[in-house]
Formats: C-alpha cells, structure tokens, sequence
C-alpha cells in the first residue's frame, strides 16, 4: 500500500479530481443501493408488525351447542372455543358469554366481559345481578347497567336458533370499540 | 486471620443456604397451588365460603339454624340434607349448589358436605326418644292455638304477636318467608343459641309430641296470607323486566 | 522483593504490559470508573443511580436463566411457571428474585428520581441525562408490566383485557390499538408472544442503549457536586467551577467514592435474596383461563396506584387518566430541566420543590395502598361465606331474623359489611338503622341509586318488609331507629360518580 500511494503521488493534482467524482458516484450509488434495499426490507417487517391490522377477523357465527342445553327462565354460563383459535392458545381459546333462555327460542346473549375495563363479569341468580369484581359494576338481567362505573350494558352477541342449536356471532374480545358496542 | 474466618463464615454459610433452601418459607408449598374451585375438597372450607354466611359452625350465630347441632342433625334425615343443599328450597333464601341446576358445587363437594355436618354430631348424638318424625301432614288449627297458648304464649305472645324483647311468630312478612317445614323443624329443634329451647322443654317436664307440632305448626300456617315460599305463582320470578320501578309510595 | 526476583511476576507484568500497550486499558479506568468526583458527592444519597444499576443486572442474570426454562406460549407458559416453582432446583428462588428484583428496581429508580430532583442534579449542564433518565424510569416501568404478563396466569389475563378496555376507548383508532395490542381479535398465544418479545429483547436492549448513553453522560458533565444552598447555577460560570472544583478538591470516584455505594449496593442485594428466600415468588395463581370467572384482576405494586386512580375517579374519565395524564407527566418530567435551568440547587433553597416531592409521595403511596385493601371490590363469596357477629343476631326477631337471611342470600354483603365483615363498596351498614329510617331504608333498596342496583323486581313485597325490620334493628343498643330523614335528599343527590364515597351518603 505505501509504495502505491508513493508511486502515485506525483500525479496527486489530476488524479484527486477523478478519485474524487468516482467517490461521490460510488457514494450516491451507495446510498441509492442501500435505500433500495431499506425498502424492500422495512415495507415487509412493518407489514409484518402491523399484519394483525391488516388481516381481518370479523366476529363469526358458530354454534354454542344445541338449545336444550339451556333451561328455560335461567342464566347460564356457556364455555365456547374461539374460531379463530391456534394451536398454542392452549384454554386462552375458550371464550366465556351468558345465556338466558328467555322463553323457547327466544334467548339474549352476553359476553362476560363488563363494559368499563374488561374484567370478568359473574351472575348472582339469587339476587338477579351481573357483578363485576374489579370495580363493582352491576347488571341487571337483562344486560342494562344496574350501578357501579361501568358507561354502558353488557356487550350483547347476536344470536339465532338454527337446527335446534343457538348460534352466536362472537370471537373478537369485545370493548367499547370493538364490534360489539 | 479475620479474613480467613469472615471467609469461610461465608462458604459455610452460603452452602448451608443451598442445603437448606428446601425449608425456606418462601419456597411455594404444594398446599398453596393452584386449584379449580371443583377439586377442593377440604370440608371446612366448603363449608366455610358456602353455608357460613347463614348456619353457624357452631362457634357463632347465625341468622339460620346452626348446622353444628346435633339436635337437629338427629330429626333431619340425611338424604334431606343432600337434596336441600343440592336443589335449594325455591322462594327462600337456600339457593340451589348443585354444578347441575347452575350451582358451583359438585356431587362430591355435596357430599363431603353432607357427611362433615353429620360428623359434628357424632359422639355428641341427641336423644331420640320421643322423637317427631322429621316431616308429617298437617294437623289442626285450632287444637294448634290452644297448644301454642301452652307451650309458647310465654314468649312470643297468647297471639303469637310477641313480647319484649322476643319475637312475634305470627308476622306476615315471616311467615311468608318460611316453609312449613322450616316451622316444623324449629319447633322441634328450637334455636337453644337463641334462647329457644326445642321440644322437649317448652312445657317443663312434657315434651310435644308430634300431634301437638303438627298442630301448632298448622296454625302458624293458617295465619299466613299469601302462599308459602316456593309454592305460587312467585312474585319475585324473573319476569324480563328493564328499567327499576320507581314507587311513589 | 522486586518482580525482578520472581521470573513468574515479572512474566506476569510482561504480558499485562502487552495487553495493556493494545488495549489501554488504563486510560480507559481512568475515564471511566477511576474518573474524578468531588469530594461531596460521595454521599449517601448519591448511591441510588448504582443500586439502580444493580438491580438491572440482577435481572437480565436471573432472566436469562429464567427464559432457560419458561416457555412463551399461551399453551405452556403456566406450566412452564409450576415447573419453575416445583420441579425445578431452586427455580422458584430464581423466580422470587426476578419479582423482588423488579419491585426494588421501580421502588429505587422512584428514589433516584426523587434525589436527582430534590439536588438539583438535572439543571445545567445535565439536561440531558435528567432526560434519559426519565425515559429510563418509563422503560422500567414498561419492562414491570410486560413482566406480570410473563406470569401468565389470570391477572395476566385479565390486565390484558383491562389494556385492551382501555385502548378501546381511544377515539377513532380504538380498534386497531386493540387489535395491535392482542397481535388478534382475542388475548391469546399471539399476545404473550408479542409481550415476550418486548420484555426479553426490545425493552431490555432499549434499557442498555440509554444506560449507556446515561453513564457516558455522566462521565462527559460529571457527577452532580453536593449542592451548597445560596450557590447559583449560572451558565457562564458553572462548567469553569465545576473543573475547578475536581482540581482542587476531586478524587477517583473507584476507589476514593465507591465506598457507601457498595455498602448500599452490598445491603440492597441482602434486601432482596431476604426478600426472595422468606416471602417467596408471586403466583402463579388462578390459570389464564376465560372460563374461570373468578379473577379479580390486580396489577403488581408498582401499578396498584394506577387501578385505584381509575376506580376513584369519577366515571368516564379513563381515558384522560390514561392517556392524558400520562402526556402531561411526560411533558413536565421532559420539560423540567427546561423550566428550572439555572439558579439554586440545594432542596433547603427550593420549598416548591419539596412541595412537589411531598404530594408525589402521599398521592402514589395512598393510592397503593387503597389498591391493596381495594374497598370499590365486592367480596364475590361475602354473602355464602361471610358470617354475622353475634351482636347483629341475638335479641333479634323472627322476621328480622329473616331479613339477616335476605342480607346474606340477596348478595347484599358482597358490597356491604356489617361489623366490618363484608364488601366495602357500600357503606357499613352496623349502624344503618340509625342513620335512615324506616320508609327511607325501603326506598334505597327498591330504588337503589348511589351507586346501588335497584332490587325493586327481585324482592317481594314481604322480602323488602323483612329485610327492612332487619336493618332498622341495625344500630347501637339504647338508641332509636332514626325517625326523620336525616338525610332527606342526599340519597339522591349523589352522582353514581364517586364510588366509595357516594355509596356512603347514598346507602
């Protein structure tokens, strides 16, 4: 390397200028190449990150069992698989919603989540309440706030009797800005 | 020297640190896992976070009968028991356990509680001579009024309507509330925590015999209006309703 | 003896001298850790900054070995979490250590903050270390949060949900930040996944990158000198008084300075291997299990405060307490070396200051601590499994015998406690019978309001008589049942806005 840049050196006046236009090209190339490659890289990793914004998972119908499950004027709790369940979801898959079987096919569907931060909302048949642990939210039987912090009722699912099953739409968590306020 | 001994204080003691870390308090006891609700089958808990809340252990009082009562544990017939806890008695406050009628207990739990309160009594087992069957028709009214101006005016009034300091037995809003079982079953059993002794000791010497609590309950019957608890067309059913009334009253 | 004398010593030097004509490591030391501090600052208060240091390594050590063994899956982690606790040798120690290890972390960062503040150590020239110190403060709290969901069991579970609740009521995005939060439409194996990631690399890499920047900082303006009160920061001179002050009155911060931080840093590890031996790890308890409705949801210590802030609050202002409140904070912690760049340093000098600290304190830790005892909680097994003390029964009639019943059965007692037995979401309800009377008390539990369902289509007529007659003969012995409305119109004057409190006036 020393003798090069010794043998060169005399020429050094008419080489720099060339030397010199051949390093900026080689830099704009550089950086043109590379934010190319930026590109092609970063679009697919925030696609990637974002996918779950991209791909959507609207609530589906499925089947909560057949109608007779539910007995008539009662509240249950009904255990259900989320359709769009994985593998690795392990019990996080099952969901958990009420049923009231009002009177025959009639039925009114609640998910248990309650309405102000989400937490599990429990049935108390004797005193005909939904109570929330977290904040002491109340609902009455028929969803409506009864007292406590909670903004609004219980999500309510839609539902229909087909073949002598109940079929709920569900399988998205439900909060205030999801598909079910 | 002073290093030597500060450092072999050290070794010795973090080695018996490892040795002994089996018996460290903080280390998580079998004991303190995890477990659903269905798999406890400790009958002091059962009962504890079940039926404390209304029958006494026999430690404290309760609003309800004391199931630590050997007594009425004598009258009340096992399978009686395990059906009561298992379905509840409808209109009153006994709710249904039964994981099968929308309870939280198990057939299992339910039987670990049956056979827990029956084991309070044993060794301490009440006489049952002269013992009232635990359920019977009932009987006559009138004959129920004389007996009952006999073996309870003392306390609760010649009307049944109560003296000071003692209840009256012949409130409406009571005798709406409970069954006639349950009336039959406290005048043979009393509420002795209570200051209510029970058959045997309402006329000193002369217990009642079952024609006579028959008879008194009856009467207590026929002073209810309304219908006893459960057997209507219940007011507090759950009609869908939406709103809360507002009463002017 | 000369290492002249010892061919091995003096083989030794030569090759300690050949590392060291490579590497320089002396001018290094000299730099870094044999850098020159003043005198004062080998105080006390000034080892919070290397206890806060301790306790991060403390948890990248006793996180790698954890991650040896946790499985992030939604599937397995909780099992993953007995394993540690049961079956493997001393995980359960490596577990509590991990836990403690936070909770110091956050409890000692707070009171680094706090001595930085109070000392003045952020105003000119350190601006800039106040400022990646306060970003540290909410990575610390980050990696906190993401660590309970590490813990996979229900309040896991559930504070996602609570997460996920609350992002739901940000305006026009909601949706997506819910989605974005879960990686789904529901809290699943996605979801830990994605908590994992941040709480095993991004958020621990973020840490090293501004510690990093933080010490070098440190290193580039200096240790903060003890503060001296009527001496003023004054940008022309302060820099030229500071070299000053190190000439003439400096030492090597190792070995003169780091006495008291390792005596601190020695009893802080004390603190927590007593800690992890004798309380132990934290849970895993309930599984995340949705059909289990049976949680409570509590967040860890360092985040109780905020759960009791959103169940004091009056209703409807989450989102400003989430979202607003933590902007205003950001802004004010970024923006204080800006507002208060010169002037006196010493606490004594500042009253508004120890104003600040004062309030700071008293809110968070009185906010913790209705966190912990929770009162806005109903007690879900109160009516089944919370007895009556005798005073309330004896002396008692039949029906109002009944009425204790109806207390119990109705679930009364899950908001209400009698003799301090029972929910406190309403008011103790002891004395009740002399505070409202008769027609009042049946009002309150036919309407309901302040706070209380109305249980006018679930009680008879007869069950309201009884339960009534019960509660009018709740009050002291030898006193009369209250006969005039006493508080005639509170009852309904109080907004279902405040919890605990309207209940109180409510009934």
């Amino acid at each position: 390397m020393a003798t090069n840049e010794s043998e060169s050196h005399p020429s050094a006046s008419a080489e720099t200028k060339t030397y010199s236009t051949r390093r900026d090209f080689l830099l704009q190339v550089g950086v043109v190449v590379n934010t190319i490659a930026g590109f092609m890289i970063g679009v697919p990793v925030v696609g990637y990150i974002l996918s779950s914004l991209i791909k959507s998972t609207p609530p589906v119908w499925f089947s909560l069992g057949p109608v007779s499950k539910f007995q008539e004027g009662a509240m249950r709790m009904a255990v259900f698989e989320n359709p769009y369940r994985r593998e690795a979801d392990g019990q996080t898959a099952r969901l958990t919603c009420w049923v009231r079987r009002i009177q025959g096919d009639q039925f009114k569907v609640f998910a248990a989540n309650c309405t102000h931060l989400g937490c599990p909302v429990r049935w108390f048949e004797e005193s005909q309440l939904f109570l929330c642990p977290c904040h002491g939210g109340a609902f009455y039987a028929d969803g409506e706030h009864a007292a406590g912090p909670p903004p609004r009722g219980l999500y309510v699912y839609e539902h229909k009797v087909e073949n002598g099953e109940l079929q709920i739409k569900a399988g998205v968590l439900p909060t205030l800005a999801g598909p079910f306020a | 020297m002073q290093a030597r001994t500060l450092y072999s204080i050290l070794l010795f003691g973090g080695l018996g640190f490892l040795c002994g870390c089996d018996r460290l308090p903080g280390k998580p006891k079998e004991e303190d896992r995890w477990k659903p609700p269905s798999e406890i089958k400790d009958f002091a808990l059962l009962f504890n976070t079940n039926c404390r809340g209304c029958h006494s252990n026999g430690q404290t009082l309760s609003a309800s009968i004391s199931m630590n009562n050997p007594p009425y544990l004598a009258v009340v017939p096992k399978e009686v028991m395990h059906k009561t806890i298992e379905t509840g008695i409808p209109g009153t406050q006994m709710p249904t356990y039964s994981d099968k009628a929308g309870g939280s207990l198990t057939e299992e739990q339910v039987n670990i509680l049956v056979e827990g309160i029956y084991n309070w009594a044993k060794g301490h087992e009440a006489p049952t001579d002269n013992l009232p069957p635990y359920s019977a028709a009932l009987g006559d009214a009138e004959r129920g009024k004389a007996v009952f101006a006999q073996a309870c005016a003392s306390c609760h009034g010649s009307g049944g309507e109560g003296t000071k300091g003692k209840g009256g037995a012949v409130d409406k809003a009571y005798l709406s509330l409970v069954s006639d079982q349950y009336l039959r079953t406290v005048v043979i059993v009393g509420r002795p925590e209570l200051g209510m002794p029970g058959f045997r000791e309402y006329v000193p010497g002369k217990p009642m015999t079952g024609e006579e609590i028959s008879d008194v309950v009856s009467w207590l019957a026929s002073r209810r209006e309304g219908p006893a608890p459960g057997q209507s067309a219940k007011t507090a059913e759950i009609a869908p309703k939406t709103q809360p009334s507002t009463p002017n009253e | 003896m000369s290492a002249k004398d010892r061919p091995i010593t003096s083989s030794l030097v030569n090759i300690a001298m050949w590392v060291e004509r490579r590497l320089h490591l002396v001018k290094i030391w000299k730099a870094t850790a044999g850098h020159p501090i003043p005198k004062s600052s080998a105080s006390w208060f000034y080892t919070f900054g290397s206890m806060t240091l301790l306790c991060f390594t403390i948890q990248i050590l006793t996180g790698i070995l954890l991650a040896l063994v946790y499985v992030p899956s939604a599937n397995e982690a909780y099992r993953s979490l007995l394993f540690l606790n049961y079956q493997q040798e001393l995980g359960w120690f490596l577990r509590a250590m991990h836990y403690w290890g936070s909770n110091c972390m956050v409890v000692i960062v707070f009171f680094h903050m706090t001595q930085v503040f109070l000392w003045g150590a952020y105003k000119h020239p350190r601006e800039l270390t106040w400022i990646s110190g306060v970003v540290l403060l909410f990575l610390t709290l980050a990696l906190s949060f993401t660590g309970q969901v590490m813990r996979f069991d229900s309040d896991a579970y559930w504070g996602i949900g609570i997460g996920a609740a609350i992002s739901g009521r940000i305006p026009i995005i909601g949706a997506q930040v819910v989605n974005l939060l879960l990686g789904g439409p529901i809290i699943g194996s996605d979801t830990l996944s994605r908590f994992f990631a941040l709480h095993v690399f991004v958020l621990p890499g973020a840490v090293i990158a501004l510690v990093s920047l933080h010490l070098r900082l440190v290193l580039l303006k200096g240790i903060n000198e003890y503060p001296t009160p009527g001496i003023q920061v004054h940008k022309g001179t302060y820099w030229r008084n500071y070299e000053e002050m190190l000439h003439k009155d400096g030492m090597p911060f190792v070995p003169n300075g780091i006495g008291k931080d390792l005596v601190a840093n020695g009893v802080l590890l004390l603190v927590m291997v007593a800690l992890a031996v004798f309380v132990g790890p934290k849970g895993p308890e309930i599984p995340a299990d949705p059909a289990q409705v049976i949680s409570e949801a509590k967040p860890d210590y360092p985040f109780l405060w905020l759960l009791s802030a959103a169940a004091l609050l009056p209703n409807g202002s989450e989102v400003i307490l989430f979202f607003v409140v933590p902007l205003i904070a950001v802004i004010l912690l970024i923006g204080l070396p800006f507002f208060s760049n010169v002037g006196e340093k010493h606490y004594s000098r500042r009253p508004v200051s120890i104003l600040v600290v004062m309030l700071t304190y008293l809110t968070i830790g009185l906010l913790t601590y209705a966190g912990i005892t929770g009162p806005w909680s109903p007690r879900m097994e109160a009516w089944s499994g919370t007895p009556t003390k005798p005073q309330f029964i004896t002396g008692r009639s039949p029906v109002e015998l009944q009425g204790a019943l109806l207390l119990q059965g109705k679930q009364c007692r899950n908001c209400h406690s009698v003799g301090g037995e029972g929910g406190q979401r309403g008011p103790d309800l002891s004395a009740v019978g002399a505070r409202m009377n008769q027609p009042q008390l049946i009002r309150q539990v036919i309407q309901g309001g302040g706070n209380m369902p109305a249980y006018g289509n679930t009680l008879t007529p007869q069950e309201v008589n009884a339960l009534v007659s019960y509660l009018v003969s709740l009050r002291p012995i030898n006193t009369i049942p209250a006969l005039n409305p006493a508080i005639p119109e509170k009852a309904e004057r109080v907004s279902s806005g405040e919890p605990t409190k309207g209940a109180k006036t409510g009934g």
